[in-house]
């Protein structure tokens, strides 16, 4: 009895062997996901960008401060972005390191911080890979100090608030809305979580012109009125994780 | 009957007698590693890169196809059915992950790979017939 109720499933395995889909290969599809979301992490040292502020090299180069045309940082980013299709919608913070330009008698150390809004279209979409046109507005705040090198001073600790310092500038504060404009190369997620990486140049211009200050409460009277103008280039890894597209029942 | 049921292989059909002919290609891509790649377990290249291809006699029927990579990639593996006196043209397909590749193969129309493969060199290291 039990071997005659046996008998139809070999029938039906015979069955289903014999008309088994010709091929047997699963190819991960990318038009399986929906929608993706990217964290992206940028380290320093592999990132780098240049900043030029016209107006105050000029003021350091009246007064004899040697003040390069385009300042060097290494930077750090951290972002997070929405991907449907070819749309992406964005935010990052950046860290610019404090980098240093040091010129007979002075030194000039500057760094910066970022953060900013963005939203990207694949220009290019392919299978593997994607191309994106970026823009994005955001706010950056930039500190630069200056001293002399050639005259050395002794400062009593107990007496940091009241000994008049000589040769040494306040923190100098910059901080300027701009628009950014880029371009992104990436790796199109295939699987449901993936690892790639990212390459991304672009161009940083302040909307307005805005004075430099000071990070305390000493007013600067004469500061250049200057706004930020920043290329950068970064190579940074992306985490996607992709979500299918509800299938219809 | 039992035994058949528990082992899969068990009274499948031998190699065939007769012969049909694969053609493997990978166009141009970004991603230019060389893959090892085996039918029916027998290694027939170890260097298929991009931009090339190879046509090689196999037996009729089903034959496995398995491709792996020297550096963070996935050893893949797929079966196709080609018939008698068939030529089957399969196109190479590489899924980018920044910690692991790997190379599939996708049964292709022989106009588009004709297309495809007018700018393609031969692999001139990979075999040209397995038993």
């Amino acid at each position: 009895m039990k071997l005659f109720c046996l008998f139809p499933l070999i029938v039906f395995s015979t069955f289903i062997k014999s008309n088994a889909q010709q091929d047997s290969v699963a190819i991960p599809d990318p038009d399986e996901f929906k929608w993706h979301s990217h964290i992206y992490i940028g380290a320093p040292f592999v990132n780098f960008n240049i900043t030029h502020y016209p107006h105050l090299r000029q003021a350091f180069k009246s007064q004899g401060v040697g003040y390069s045309a385009v300042q060097f940082n290494t930077i750090a980013s951290y972002g997070g972005a929405l991907q449907g299709g070819r749309y992406k919608f964005g935010i990052e913070a950046i860290y610019g390191l404090p980098g240093s330009d040091t010129k007979k008698q002075t030194k000039v150390t500057g760094s910066y911080i970022a953060y900013l809004l963005n939203a990207g279209y694949a220009v290019f979409f392919e299978r593997n890979r994607q191309y994106f046109i970026n823009i994005g507005v955001g706010r950056v705040e930039s500190t630069a100090s200056v001293y002399t090198t050639d005259a050395s001073q002794t400062l009593a600790f107990n007496n940091l608030l009241s000994t008049p310092i000589v040769g040494q500038s306040p923190a100098l504060v910059h901080r300027n809305t701009f628009f950014e404009l880029s371009l992104e190369r990436t790796i199109r997620p295939t699987r449901p979580v993936s690892l790639n990486s990212v390459f991304r140049i672009g161009y940083r211009l302040g909307i307005n012109t805005v004075p430099w200050k000071t990070d305390n409460n000493i007013l600067l009277s004469n500061a250049p009125v200057d706004r930020i103008h920043q290329v950068f280039i970064q190579s940074i890894f992306v985490i996607s994780k992709s979500h299918k597209r509800k299938s219809k029942v | 009957m039992l035994l058949w049921l528990y082992f899969p292989g068990f009274g499948e059909e031998p190699p065939s007698a007769e012969r049909a002919s694969v053609v493997l290609y990978r166009r141009k891509d970004y991603f230019g590693s060389d893959f090892t790649v085996k039918i029916n377990s027998q290694v027939v290249t170890q260097r298929f890169s991009n931009n090339e291809y190879f046509r090689l006699e196999v037996p009729a029927g089903k034959i496995r196809i398995e491709t792996e990579g020297d550096f963070i990639t996935e050893k893949k593996s797929m079966i196709f059915t080609v018939n008698a006196n068939e030529t089957l043209f399969l196109k190479g397909i590489v899924d980018y992950d920044y910690l692991s590749n790997a190379l599939y193969f996708k049964r292709t129309a022989s106009d588009q790979a004709a297309k495809e493969m007018t700018k393609l060199k031969p692999d001139e290291t990979a075999l040209k017939k397995i038993e």
